[in-house]
C-alpha cells in the first residue's frame, strides 16, 4: 500500500463505537483501493458516499476520452 | 477528497483486544478459554438481552476480561450475526460502564483504533493519533462526538 505526498485517510473512531473513514487527495477510484486494507483489517462498509472530488476527476477523465 | 465510509467493525482479533483494554485501564487482563464471565447470574429484563442471544446464553463466553477493582466481568463470544466475536456483559455495573462505555462502547473504540493503527503499520505507513473532545462526523456534518482521530499518511 502505497500513499503519494498530499493523500491521507481519516479514521474517526467514535465514543458511541461507531467509525468513519475518509480519504483525501485521491483522485477517481484510486481512493477505494486505498482504504481496502482498512476494510479487510476492521469489517464491512456500512454506508459510502463519493466526494465531490470523485465525480469532478470522473468527468475531466471522460472530456479527455470524448 | 473522494470519499467517505461508515465501517461495521468486526471484533476478530484477540492480540489486537489485549492491546485495546489497556487503553481501558492498564491494569486489565483478557484471560483466554475462560468459558464464563461474572456477572448479575439471572436476566431481571433492567437490561435488553443482545440481539442473537437467549437468557440462556447470558454468562457463558469463550474468553473474558477482568478491570481491576470491578467485580463483573466482559465476555468475548462468536458473533452469533457473522464473523468474529462481540462483547457481551451486564452493564448494569455502573464502575463497568463508566471504563467500557454503555453496552461496551468504548471497549470497541479502543479495539478499532488498534486495530487501526496496526493494519496502518503493517502497510507501511505512518499515523498520527489525537484525541478531540468535539470531533465533526463526516456523515453528519452537524453533529460532534467526543473521539478519537487517526490520520494515516506515507
Amino acid at each position: 500500500m502505497r500513499l503519494k505526498k498530499g493523500q491521507e485517510i481519516i479514521v474517526n473512531c467514535y465514543d458511541d463505537g461507531t467509525v468513519e473513514v475518509k480519504a483525501e487527495g485521491f483522485k477517481g477510484g484510486t481512493c477505494y483501493e486505498a482504504t481496502a486494507f482498512l476494510e479487510k483489517a476492521l469489517g464491512r462498509i456500512k454506508k459510502t458516499r463519493k466526494t465531490s472530488d470523485y465525480f469532478r476527476t470522473k468527468k475531466v477523465r471522460d472530456r479527455i476520452r470524448g | 477528497m473522494s470519499h467517505v465510509d461508515v465501517i461495521e467493525v468486526d471484533c476478530s482479533d484477540l492480540d489486537v483486544v489485549e492491546e485495546a483494554i489497556k487503553r481501558l485501564h492498564p491494569g486489565a487482563v483478557l484471560t483466554r478459554n475462560q468459558g464464563t464471565y461474572r456477572w448479575w447470574g439471572r436476566s431481571v429484563g433492567d437490561y435488553p438481552i443482545p440481539e442473537g442471544f437467549k437468557a440462556s446464553d447470558l454468562g457463558k463466553c469463550e474468553h473474558a476480561i477482568q478491570f481491576p477493582g470491578i467485580t463483573y466481568e466482559v465476555g468475548i463470544v462468536k458473533n452469533p450475526k457473522g464473523e468474529g466475536y462481540v462483547f457481551i456483559a451486564d452493564f448494569w455495573d455502573s464502575a463497568l460502564r463508566k471504563t467500557c462505555g454503555n453496552h461496551g462502547t468504548l471497549l470497541k473504540q479502543a479495539y478499532t483504533v488498534e486495530k487501526t493503527k496496526r493494519a496502518a503499520i503493517k502497510a507501511g505507513l505512518k499515523v498520527k493519533e489525537t484525541k478531540r473532545s468535539k470531533l465533526r462526523r463526516l456523515f453528519r456534518k452537524d453533529e460532534q462526538s467526543l473521539g478519537i482521530q487517526l490520520k494515516i499518511s506515507r
